[in-house]
């Protein structure tokens, strides 16, 4: 007794516009291979991803950018050992991690890539938050966050 | 406008499957149209009024209507229609009558295509159809558990 | 009203297709600086945030509200979203209004959103709000629907399309003069009546756009009010009203706003609107809408008179009473901003602020909100409310 169920699916394609201020990260990011972020002329904090206003100052950004070190700190990570739904994810295992590249005080999340992952447990006691790392840049670059991954600085 | 090249977009989708459940009142409903080739309505015992789809709640007398079904005549009228000749996406192949149908004694209109319109030229479909013209409901051979077990058609005046 | 509302400020984003400057917090961003900019304020005087925004199916970002959350000042302070379809505008405008008039807060950020151009078409989106059970499946869309309705209307009343498309031409004049609508282009009679016929009697020029947009308002207790501005548009009448008319039934009470309208103006002591109310702001995606508002908003008796009344020009700027001096739904469609854009409007108007929109000495404003849409399984949200340049 009601029991009967309806199938049916969403399929929806979208074009996100990404607006100025993180046009202009892909931007650089593709033809220049710098990391770009903005500094809020008030309180003083480096945004990473940049962004457009201070939320907490609420004060545009637009014209305060700043060049990134492409290195700075490993500030949490997980490995990823099994595969779940969402299509487009790399194969397991991988790291997703949170960096803070060239003094930004916000984190931005990437992977973590050129460890040896054939035992995860030993890598997750081995890896230590504030272990200093590096951006890597992709040769062929297409304006896209995967453009650059992140590796340790020590190997 | 020519695009900026400085403004970028970056493609997304969501390619999602729903599985909903119909309930008790849905479940019945769809399983008499399988299994009994019948068209099946709920009555509320507060206002009389028979709803179709058939609910299980009367939303004026907020009382439930479980156990509260009637049979309904697989006959009725064409309340209100449109004749879509232009593509919607994800929507049926044009051209096609959708409307708004009373069945049997419902005090509600059920939604669904009329089907058996000469649309070669809507313009004069358009003429011919009429608000209150009737209709029968005919059941499929094949029936599957889905609104579409049943489709309406034209009736002799 | 426990304690009087006003609103002290408001913000708007040029309507477009698609606004290909910004993400959605960046747009959002946009309308709540302006707003803060037309109060004076700092985002620091904002006590609690009231977000609006409609399916998130068409942003593609599910709870953009998170997203935009920090750009609209939410920052440490309460934050609530609000969707009832095409109303959200209206009933986030209402609950703005309910946390001051309540004592616990004196001065609201209202903003609502939406982006209906990050997707290639707006009905396909529109198209997944059916009942799954019964109504998914038979090709419904909002113009199929507004076709049905237009054809018994007019079997029954004798509108015609000639009535429809004066009232295209008068709102898409009246957006000329406004400097945020989204369709900005003079159309006759003719070219309404000759635009492509997309469900007869539906033709292209009855129907809206679909917008990228936002708006901000500011409202503020009456002490706080009078401190940050001369000249506050005061919320003297708000009512809601939920529509469940099931095809094939009569129209319930709260059918085309009727009810809202009604409650709106017990609260506010109206109880002759074509007298008392110098200008509307109605919720009208399409031309046909307007028609009926005439009445179900007690500006006339009859449907019939409704007619005779476009056939005057009473809505036109010029008329007896001014419908869309904005241009209207009709011109701009941000969805889940729309209604608080006509609380906009009508703050604007009252306080002498319209600029080329402007009708002659405004004092008393109607902006009408609806969502959703009759249906199997489905509801119409109205929301009304009054704003008037007296505090009474």
């Amino acid at each position: 007794m009601g029991s009967i169920e309806v199938s049916a699916r969403w399929e929806v394609p979208f074009s996100h516009d990404i607006g100025e201020t993180s046009s202009k990260f892909l931007i650089e990011l593709r033809d220049h291979a710098r990391i770009m972020g903005t500094k809020c002329p008030e309180c003083g904090r480096v945004f990473l991803p940049p962004r457009a206003f201070c939320e907490r100052c609420f004060i545009p950004l637009k014209d305060h950018w700043v060049e990134l070190e492409p290195r700075g700190t490993l500030e949490a990570f997980t490995i990823v050992t099994d595969a779940y739904a969402p299509a487009g994810l790399p194969r397991p295992p991988y790291v997703i991690c949170l960096v803070k590249l060239g003094g930004s005080d916000t984190a931005i999340p990437q992977t973590l890539q050129g460890l040896d992952l054939s035992d995860p447990r030993r890598v997750a006691r081995e890896l230590k938050v504030g272990a200093p790392v590096k951006a890597v840049f992709k040769e062929n670059r297409e304006g896209r966050i995967t453009d650059f991954h992140i590796e340790l600085m020590n190997v | 406008m020519a695009q900026r090249a400085d403004l970028l977009e970056i493609p997304g989708t969501w390619d999602l499957p729903w599985t909903y459940a119909a309930g008790e009142v849905g479940s019945r409903y769809i399983e008499e149209l399988r299994d009994n080739a019948r068209m099946m309505a709920t009555k509320c015992p507060g206002c009389g009024r028979v709803l179709l789809p058939p609910k299980s709640f009367c939303e004026r007398c907020f009382v439930s209507l479980k156990g509260h079904w009637v049979e309904l005549e697989p006959s009725g009228t064409l309340e209100a229609f449109a004749i879509v000749t232009i593509p919607f996406p994800e929507q049926r192949e044009p051209p096609y009558v959708v409307g708004y149908f009373k069945i049997g004694n419902a005090s509600t209109n059920i939604l669904h295509f009329l089907e058996g319109v000469d649309l070669s030229d809507p313009d004069k479909a358009r003429e011919k159809l009429h608000i209150g013209m009737p209709v029968k409901v005919i059941f499929k051979e094949k029936r599957e558990g889905r609104m579409t077990d049943f489709y309406i058609v034209p009736a002799e005046e | 009203m426990a304690r009087r509302v006003a609103v002290v400020g408001t913000g708007q984003t040029p309507y477009k297709t698609r606004r290909r400057d910004v993400s959605v917090p960046e747009l959002v961003h946009e309308a709540a600086g302006a707003a803060l900019s037309d109060a004076q304020l700092t985002i620091r005087d904002i006590d609690a945030v009231v977000f609006g925004t409609a399916p998130e199916a068409f942003e593609g970002v599910n709870s953009p509200d998170k997203w935009a959350a920090d750009a609209v000042g939410a920052l440490n302070k309460p934050f609530m979203r609000i969707h009832t379809g095409g109303a959200t505008g209206g009933s986030a405008a209402q609950a703005g209004v309910h946390h001051i008039a309540s004592g616990l807060f004196d001065v609201v950020m209202v903003v609502a959103m939406q982006r209906v151009g990050q997707t290639p078409e707006a009905q396909r989106i529109l198209g997944l709000i059916w009942d799954p059970i019964f109504a998914a499946g038979f090709s419904l869309n909002l113009i199929t629907t507004v076709a049905m309705a237009t054809s018994i209307n007019m079997q029954k009343t004798g509108l015609t399309e000639e009535h429809m498309a004066r009232i295209s031409m008068k709102d898409h004049l009246n957006a000329l003069n406004n400097p945020y609508a989204h369709v900005r282009k003079a159309v006759t009679v003719e070219d309404v009546l000759k635009s492509f016929p997309l469900v007869k009697p539906i033709k292209l020029l009855d129907c809206c756009p679909s917008s990228d947009g936002a708006c901000a308002i500011i409202f503020a207790s009456e002490t706080r009010a009078r401190k940050i501005t001369p000249k506050p548009a005061w919320v003297i009448g708000m009512g809601g009203s939920t529509s469940v008319t099931t095809p094939g039934e009569e129209n319930d009470e709260a059918t085309l706003g009727r009810l809202a309208a009604k409650n709106a103006y017990r609260m506010a002591g109206i109880d002759r609107p074509r007298r008392q109310i110098d200008v509307v702001e109605p919720y009208d995606p399409f031309s046909i809408t307007e028609i009926g508002y005439y009445e179900s908003l007690g500006f006339c008796d009859s449907p019939a008179e409704a007619l005779r009344m476009v056939e005057r020009g009473f809505g036109e700027m010029t008329g007896e009473v001014p419908f869309s001096p904005s241009g209207g739904v009709l011109c701009s469609n941000p969805i889940g901003a729309t209604a608080l854009v006509r609380v906009a409007e009508a703050a604007m108007q009252v306080t002498g602020n319209a600029g080329a929109h402007q009708v002659p000495d405004a004092k008393v404003a109607l902006a009408m909100g609806a969502g959703g849409s009759p249906a199997p399984g489905s509801a119409t949200f109205m929301t009304a409310m009054v704003l008037s340049s007296q505090s009474r």
